[in-house]
């Protein structure tokens, strides 16, 4: 029950970490929610688990009534170069009622070493629309989104839709591309392909993803270049004007 | 303040007896039901942390 112990650099990880969560969740939700717990193993490996607290979800409400729970869970070891924290896998789950049983409306899954055709990251709805409709009916007006959708209930319209649900997929940086729906389409759903559909799907993923990185470098150079002299890198600013800001809008933005 | 523990294998396994214990010792029956999402909410919670030993056990070893 403390950072002060042997293993002290995996403890002192497992708490700042839990640390941030608990400060993360307890500064959005108003309806009080109980810190984060980390377990930390002494052994061969350094692994540590970190959850929400009370293990059955942390209870949302909306308008004072409680309405949804929330599961949290990070499993985290060292890197292969034991130098920084790795996330193994995470799972934010989302069900009805303030204690979280049965099935999920929806998750948020991470897996690094996900089965063989299972994106690493990915969302699940399990919800059924009309368990997902019952919880937008009741989301109260005190948001642009829920504004809305009372407006348009109380006018007489039809009863929420799954699709009026936007689920965030990491924002303008990272998200997904055209080539990781192509994959659903024939991994999920058994869309007829050509025999080296892999070779051209990762071939483009990787296009993507080393444009968006040089885009997320402009977000904020400083950091970059922190992490390139941390790898071995010699970089320096050489230019007379001021190093560019970090684009913070973008890397706020949902 | 998040609360952090530091435990043994011995420890872990003994508080996997105790969750085991504590729904009424038949591990195969609460993983056939969470397969059909029909766990009650104290059953979740209790297959989520065995599910948590068993991986940190994995570092144990």
């Amino acid at each position: 029950m403390t950072t002060e112990v042997e293993g002290g650099s995996l403890l002192h990880e497992a708490q700042r970490f839990a640390n941030e969560l608990t400060h993360t969740v307890q500064s959005v939700i108003s309806a009080p929610c109980d810190p984060f717990h980390a377990i930390a193993v002494k052994g061969t490996q350094e692994l540590f688990s970190v959850r929400q607290q009370p293990s059955t979800g942390i209870a949302l409400t909306v308008e004072g009534t409680p309405l949804l729970s929330l599961v949290v869970s990070y499993r985290c070891s060292r890197d292969t170069a034991g130098q920084y924290l790795a996330v193994e896998s995470s799972e934010f789950k989302v069900y009805a009622g303030s204690r979280a049983s049965g099935e999920p409306l929806f998750r948020y899954d991470y897996v690094h070493d996900t089965f063989p055709g299972v994106p690493c990251a990915h969302i699940q709805v399990h919800a059924h629309r009309d368990a997902l409709a019952y919880v937008m009916t009741r989301a109260g007006e005190r948001t642009i989104r829920g504004k809305r959708r009372a407006r348009s209930l109380a006018s007489g319209d039809e009863v929420p839709r799954m699709s009026e649900l936007h689920l965030p997929v990491g924002g303008t940086r990272f998200r997904p591309c055209l080539e990781d729906v192509l994959e659903v389409l024939v991994q999920e759903l058994g869309v007829d392909h050509r025999d080296d559909w892999v070779q051209v799907l990762g071939d483009g993923r990787e296009r993507w993803r080393r444009t968006q990185l040089r885009t997320v470098v402009r977000d904020d150079p400083r950091e970059a270049a922190d992490m390139l002299r941390t790898l071995g890198f010699e970089v320096t600013w050489s230019r007379d004007e001021d190093l560019p800001a970090a684009r913070a809008d973008r890397l706020r933005q949902l | 303040m998040a609360t952090v523990e530091l435990l043994t294998a011995q420890e872990l396994e003994e508080r996997r007896r105790q969750i085991l214990t504590a729904i009424g010792g038949n591990e195969e029956s609460l993983r056939e039901r969470a397969q059909d999402y029909l766990l009650t909410a104290d059953e979740l919670a209790a297959l989520t942390e065995l599910d948590e030993i068993d991986w940190l056990l994995r570092g144990a070893a």
